[in-house]
This record gives structure tokens, sequence and C-alpha cells, in this order.
């Protein structure tokens, strides 16, 4: 039985919609199998178990998802089967320090699990060859494999949130920038702050910003970026949404003129891949896995300068030909991640374990 | 991006519009230690509130 182990099932997050992917896949395929976790999700209790409850046996396998530091690390340790990481990467403690004492002990416990559990797994997957890099360098000796996060297209097929659509819907009269993705240091929202400033004061006063994600854990750093919006008297212009639902985040998609990333640190960035399903541009900063994410489709930029990237983002939104190559583009990067192209890859790499399963590609 | 269209990109990008000026700095925002506590409160009540109505 393969036995997929998180430390949080939770809904709507990017790991935990993985895990459940990778379980939708084996189903289909019937293939027998199981997730455990530390912690899950009320609305998830059919489909996961506690941790504790979970008895290993010697036919296992186990996949151990790592995104941070927890106790279930040195469980995997003692499990007498074959077991392997998937690594969907730990966001670097330094960036926590200033904002959250116990995410940076956590994200420190990370580093430390997954530098104990090198010598101890049989396989190793990555969401992206930047986070199968890391493995490398920590000293990973079994075969690594990069995994893409496993994304079901359809899912995004539904109604937007009609009370946002008709909140800010006003007919291409306002340029909508959108960025994706929970109030953290690492994504430096901030520096997303001073391009639009640049780009509503010198090239489209007409322009809205939205950054769409949770604060939760990081209320410290989400007051700085407050108090920077209102120094620079943005405060009408700047939409902080908060925790949102799911067809919120859809409705937010369907506004948005153009996705602006200026992320330090990404395993592999979801919202850039949602961009693409919804015909958003990008313009992104160049830095860690976003380029491999991003492939030939949207705009990269090397340098955080905010005058070059308010260039770049009016430039993009307003030269159709230009729009035309980067939506062509990112067509052709969607298709590379579907999830039929990572379910052939998944069933393949279950199969070269040890004839777990009996699927033939 | 293949080279061409990034050469096309950087020809068609207008840098004349823009004047760098001296905004302030990001590390240098203080947020109080009681600013922070009040904000808590707030966001553990929305939470509530927010989870009641879903």
């Amino acid at each position: 039985m393969i036995i997929q182990i998180l430390d949080t099932l939770s809904y709507g997050d990017a790991v935990s919609n993985h895990a459940l992917g990778i379980s939708k896949i084996l189903d289909k395929n019937e293939i027998e199998n199981k997730i455990y976790a530390n912690c899950v999700d009320s609305r998830l209790s059919d489909i996961a178990k506690k941790i504790d409850t979970y008895t290993n046996k010697k036919d296992d396998i186990v996949i151990y998802h790592l995104s941070s530091g927890c106790a279930i690390a040195d469980l995997i340790s003692s499990y007498d089967c074959i077991k392997g990481i998937d690594y969907h990467n730990i966001t670097p403690a330094c960036y926590m320090h200033n904002y959250n004492k116990r995410l940076e002990r956590v994200a420190n416990k990370g580093r430390e699990d997954l530098y104990n559990l090198r010598n101890v797994v049989n396989f190793a997957w990555a969401d992206s060859d930047y986070n199968a890099s890391e493995l490398e360098q920590i000293g990973y000796k079994c075969k690594i494999d990069t995994v893409p996060i496993i994304m079901d297209y359809n899912e995004y097929k539904i109604n937007p949130e009609k009370s946002i659509l008709d909140k800010y819907d006003d007919h291409g009269w306002v340029t909508n920038i959108i960025f994706v993705g929970r109030i953290a240091p690492n994504k430096k929202q901030e520096d997303v702050i001073y391009d639009f400033y640049y780009y509503k004061k010198y090239y489209n006063n007409n322009s809205r910003l939205f950054l769409v994600g949770n604060y939760n854990h990081f209320e410290k750093y989400y007051l700085k970026l407050q108090k920077l919006v209102n120094k620079l008297n943005l405060e009408t212009s700047i939409i902080f949404t908060g925790h949102v639902k799911f067809s919120e985040i859809i409705a937010y998609y369907k506004l948005a003129d153009l996705f602006l990333c200026e992320s330090s640190h990404e395993g592999f960035c979801v919202p850039l891949i949602e961009s693409m399903l919804f015909d958003i541009p990008i313009v992104a900063y160049n830095s860690s896995a976003v380029g491999e994410t991003m492939g030939d489709g949207g705009v990269l930029i090397d340098d955080k300068d905010p005058c070059k990237t308010a260039a770049v983002v009016d430039t993009v939104i307003n030269d159709s030909n230009i729009r035309a190559i980067i939506s062509s583009e990112q067509k052709k990067r969607l298709d590379q991640f579907s999830v039929h192209m990572t379910e052939k890859k998944l069933i393949n790499l279950l199969y070269s374990l040890g004839g777990c399963c009996e699927v033939y590609y | 991006m293949d080279k061409d269209y990034r050469l096309i990109l950087e020809k068609s990008i207008n840098m004349n519009k823009c004047k760098e000026e001296n905004l302030i700095r990001f590390d240098t925002i203080k947020v109080s230690y009681l600013e922070y506590i009040i904000f808590k409160i707030y966001s553990k009540v929305k939470k509530k509130i927010r989870e009641k109505s879903e």
C-alpha cells in the first residue's frame, strides 16, 4: 500500500492539494493508498487519518511530504519499509526572524529533518529541479526525481464569487494587477507595492493592485505593509484581501490584467501556473524556482529595480503583440504541467520502486 | 522566453517616463508591540466570525 504522510492536511494549501492529487491518481489506477497526518482538517477527515493510528507494514511504500519541521520525520526513520520524501522546499528561517519566532524554529527543524533523512530514505522526489538540486547539495545519494505539483485544471472551472466581480469589475476602465500568495516576508509584497507605486504614478493612474492572501502568522509583516501603503498614499488603490475562499480567488484571477511576482523564495509557485490557466501575462523576479516554473512563459526580470519593472508592466499591458506571444508561450508551459503528464511520471516512478503496482504506460 | 522575444520587449520598454524617487525604505518601518497585539486580537475575532459564516 502507498502511504502518504504529512504534518498537516488542510483545505486549500499547495502541499495538501498535491497529496490529495496523488491519492486521486492512485485511486484512479486502482492502487491501494492512504493519507496520514499530524493534523487533519475536519472537512477531510474521511480521506485522511491521524498519524498515531498508522501501523507500519513491511510491504508499505511511505512517501513523506516535507515542507516544514515536525516530529513525524523521526518516525519515518523507524519504518521498516521502502520510504521516501517528496520535498516541497522549506522557506529559509531568516525570512521569519523578525516576524514569527515559532515559525523560525519550525523552519530550522525542517532543515535539520531534511539533513537527517538524507541517508534514511530510499528515494526522493522534488517539485522542481531547484528543489532537487538542494537535495543533492545536502548529500542525498538516493535517486532523486522531479515530480511537479499536481494541478487538476478542471477544479478551476467553477463560478467566480459574484460579489467580488460586482465590486471590482469596471469593464476594463481600471487596470488590475494581482499577486496571489500568503502575506509573508519571503514573498516580498513590499517590492510589489514599490513597483505598483511607480506604475500608477508614471504610467497608469487608473490602476489597482490586489494582494490576495492570508496574513495569519505574519501580522507584524502585514502591518508594516499597510504602513508602507499609507505612506505612499495608495490606500484606495491597493487591496489586501486577507483569507479568501476558492471561488473568490477565481474572481480575482478573472479580474486581473497582469500577475506581478517579486518573491525571493519559491519551491515551485502554484499561482504562476494558475495565472497561465487564466491567461494572465506574468512579470516576475527571477529567483529560486520561479524561472523554472515559468519556463518560456511570461517575462522574467533579473534585478529589483521598481522603475524598470513598472516600465515592463506597462509594456506588457499595452503591447498586444507582446501579450499575444506571452499568452502562447504560457499555454505551452501549462500543457507541460497538466495532470495527465504528471500522472504518467508518477505511476512510472511508483512502479520502479519495486513493482508496487501493476500499471504500465 | 526566446532571445528574439526578449529583444522585442527590451526595445519596447519606455523607461524614460519613470523617475527614481527617495521612497520610504521598508526596513525603517516599525510596528509597535501594542499595534501588533491589538491587530492579533482583531484577526482572531475576524477569523471566528468568518468560520461561523462558512
